[in-house]
C-alpha cells in the first residue's frame, strides 16, 4: 500500500517550505556575520537553529518513510504477492513431478490402448476398461 | 431373442481408430492453439521475471538512510527517527524479497526447457504392450505405434504448456494490483529518502560556507571541507542508487502490467473451467464415441408367420 499521492505531495511541500525558511534565515545570519553586524556566538546560535530546522524537515521525510515501511510490509498487497508466489511454487512442484507427467502419459497410452482393444474385441469388459482408463486419465490430469 | 452384434472388419477398426485419434490430436492442438493465442507468452513472462529478479541487487539500498540520518547526531542533537529507520530496513528487505521471490516463481513456471519428451517412453510402452496378445499385435503395427506415441507426446507437451500458461495467467492477473501497489510504495519511499538526501546535501553545502566565514584555524577549515566533500560524494552515490532502484522497480511493474493487460479472459474462473472442460471432454467423448460405435444393435422382433392354409 503506497501513500496517498496528495499526502505525499503535502509532506514533500511542507518539508520544502521548512528547508527554504531555514536556509533563508541562515543566509541572513551569514550576511550579518560577514558585515560584522552579529558576533560569532550569535551566528553559532543561528547556525544551530538552522541545523535543527533542517533536521525537522528531514524528520518529516523519515516519519513518512517509517509509516510507509510498516504499511507496505504489513499490508495486504505484500501478503497477496507472497500467497501468489507460494501458489505458483506449488503448481510448479506439481508440474515437475515426473510421476505426474508419467501418469498423464501412461493414462493416455492406456486409454488409447483400451479403446483399440475394445474396438478389436468388443465386450462389456473391454468397454469398461476403456471407460476406466478415461477416468484414470482425468484423475491424473487433475480435473 | 439374441441382440445382433455389429462386427467390424480390420480395415473398419483401423479407420475408426485412426479417425478417433485424428480427431483427438486435432482437438488437442486446437485447444492448445486457442489458449496460446491469448495466454501469456512464456518468453514475455521470462523477460518480465528477469526484470523482477534484478531487484535482488537493490535489497540494501535503503539501509544507508539510517547512517545518513545519524549525521545530525554529530552536531549534538540525536535524531530519534534514526532508530526507526534502522528498524525499517528489515521491512524494506522483506518487501523487496516479496517482489524478487514472485519474479523468481514466474521465471521458474515460464521455463519449459527441462520438460521431458515422453515420446520414446510411450513408444517403448506401446511396443511392450504389443507383445501381450494377438489383439494388440494386430492393431499396433509399427506405424500406429509411432503415430500414437508422437501424438501422445504432443498432447502431453500441450497439456504441460497449457498448464504453465494457465497458471501464469491466473497468478499474473491475481497479482497485478499487488505488484503495482508494492512498486508504488517503493517509489514513494525512494522519493522521500531522496529528498532527505537532498536536504543533507544542502546542509553540508551550507555548513561549508558557514565554516569559511568563521574564525576557525585554516587547517580545521580545510579538514572539515574535505570531510564534507567526501560525504557529499557518498550522498550523490546514494541518490544515484535510489534512482537506479526506481528505474528497476518501474520497469518491472510496467512489464508486469503489460503482461496482465494481454490476458484476455484467461485467469478468470469461468475461462479456467472452460479450458478444463475442453480437455476433459476430449477424453470422455472418445470413449463415448467408441461405446456408441460398439453398442449392440437390437434386432426388432419379427411378427409370427401365419400358417399357410
Amino acid at each position: 500500500m503506497a501513500i496517498d499521492p496528495a499526502s505525499l505531495q503535502e509532506v514533500l511541500a511542507l518539508a520544502q517550505v521548512c528547508e527554504d525558511l531555514a536556509r533563508a534565515a541562515l543566509k541572513v545570519a551569514q550576511d550579518q556575520l560577514r558585515a560584522k553586524q552579529i558576533s560569532q556566538s550569535e551566528f553559532d546560535q543561528a547556525f544551530g537553529d538552522y541545523g535543527l530546522a533542517m533536521q525537522k524537515a528531514r524528520d518529516m521525510y523519515y516519519q513518512a518513510s517509517h509509516d510507509l515501511a510498516h504499511s507496505v510490509a504489513q499490508g495486504a498487497d505484500c501478503k497477496a504477492l507472497a500467497a501468489q508466489t507460494k501458489a505458483l511454487g506449488e503448481s510448479l512442484g506439481r508440474l515437475q513431478k515426473v510421476e505426474h507427467v508419467l501418469a498423464i502419459s501412461f493414462g493416455v497410452v492406456t486409454l488409447v490402448a483400451s479403446i483399440a482393444t475394445a474396438v478389436g474385441a468388443p465386450s462389456e469388459h473391454t468397454l469398461a476398461g476403456a471407460a476406466n482408463a478415461a477416468n484414470s486419465l482425468k484423475t491424473a490430469i487433475g480435473f | 431373442m439374441m441382440p445382433r452384434i455389429r462386427y467390424f472388419t480390420y480395415k473398419q477398426i483401423m479407420a475408426k481408430t485412426s479417425r478417433f485419434e485424428t480427431w483427438r490430436w486435432g482437438l488437442a492442438v486446437v485447444v492448445c492453439a486457442a489458449f496460446a493465442a491469448c495466454a501469456p507468452s512464456l518468453n514475455a513472462v521470462k523477460s518480465t521475471a528477469g526484470l523482477g529478479t534484478q531487484l535482488a541487487s537493490f535489497e540494501s539500498t535503503f539501509d544507508v538512510a539510517a547512517t545518513y540520518c545519524r549525521f545530525a547526531d554529530l552536531g549534538g542533537t540525536p535524531d530519534p527517527q534514526c532508530q526507526q529507520l534502522q528498524a525499517d530496513a528489515a521491512n524494506w528487505h522483506a518487501v523487496n524479497r516479496a517482489l524478487v521471490g514472485y519474479a523468481a516463481a514466474l521465471s521458474a513456471m515460464a521455463d519449459d526447457s527441462k520438460d521431458q519428451n515422453q515420446q520414446t517412453t510411450i513408444a517403448t510402452a506401446l511396443g511392450a504392450s504389443a507383445q501381450i496378445g494377438k489383439a494388440w499385435s494386430n492393431v499396433l503395427n509399427a506405424n500406429v505405434t509411432s503415430g500414437i506415441s508422437q501424438g501422445v507426446a504432443t498432447l502431453i507437451s500441450g497439456i504441460t504448456g497449457v498448464y504453465r500458461r494457465e497458471r501464469l495467467a491466473v497468478v499474473i492477473k491475481a497479482s497485478a494490483d499487488a505488484v503495482a501497489a508494492v512498486a508504488r510504495g517503493i517509489d514513494d519511499n525512494i522519493a522521500l529518502l531522496d529528498r532527505a538526501a537532498q536536504n543533507l546535501t544542502a546542509t553540508l553545502g551550507d555548513t561549508l560556507t558557514s565554516i569559511q566565514l568563521g574564525s576557525a584555524p585554516a587547517a580545521d577549515r580545510l579538514g572539515l571541507a574535505f570531510a564534507l566533500a567526501s560525504v557529499k560524494i557518498e550522498l550523490a552515490s546514494h541518490r544515484a542508487a535510489l534512482a537506479s532502484y526506481k528505474a528497476a522497480v518501474d520497469a518491472f511493474a510496467k512489464a508486469h502490467a503489460t503482461l496482465r493487460n494481454g490476458l484476455n479472459g484467461l485467469g478468470e474462473r469461468k475461462a479456467d473451467l472452460e479450458l478444463s472442460q475442453l480437455i476433459a471432454t476430449d477424453v470422455v467423448q472418445i470413449v463415448q464415441s467408441t461405446q456408441t460405435a460398439l453398442t449392440p444393435v437390437a434386432v426388432p422382433p419379427t411378427a409370427p408367420v401365419a400358417p399357410a392354409h
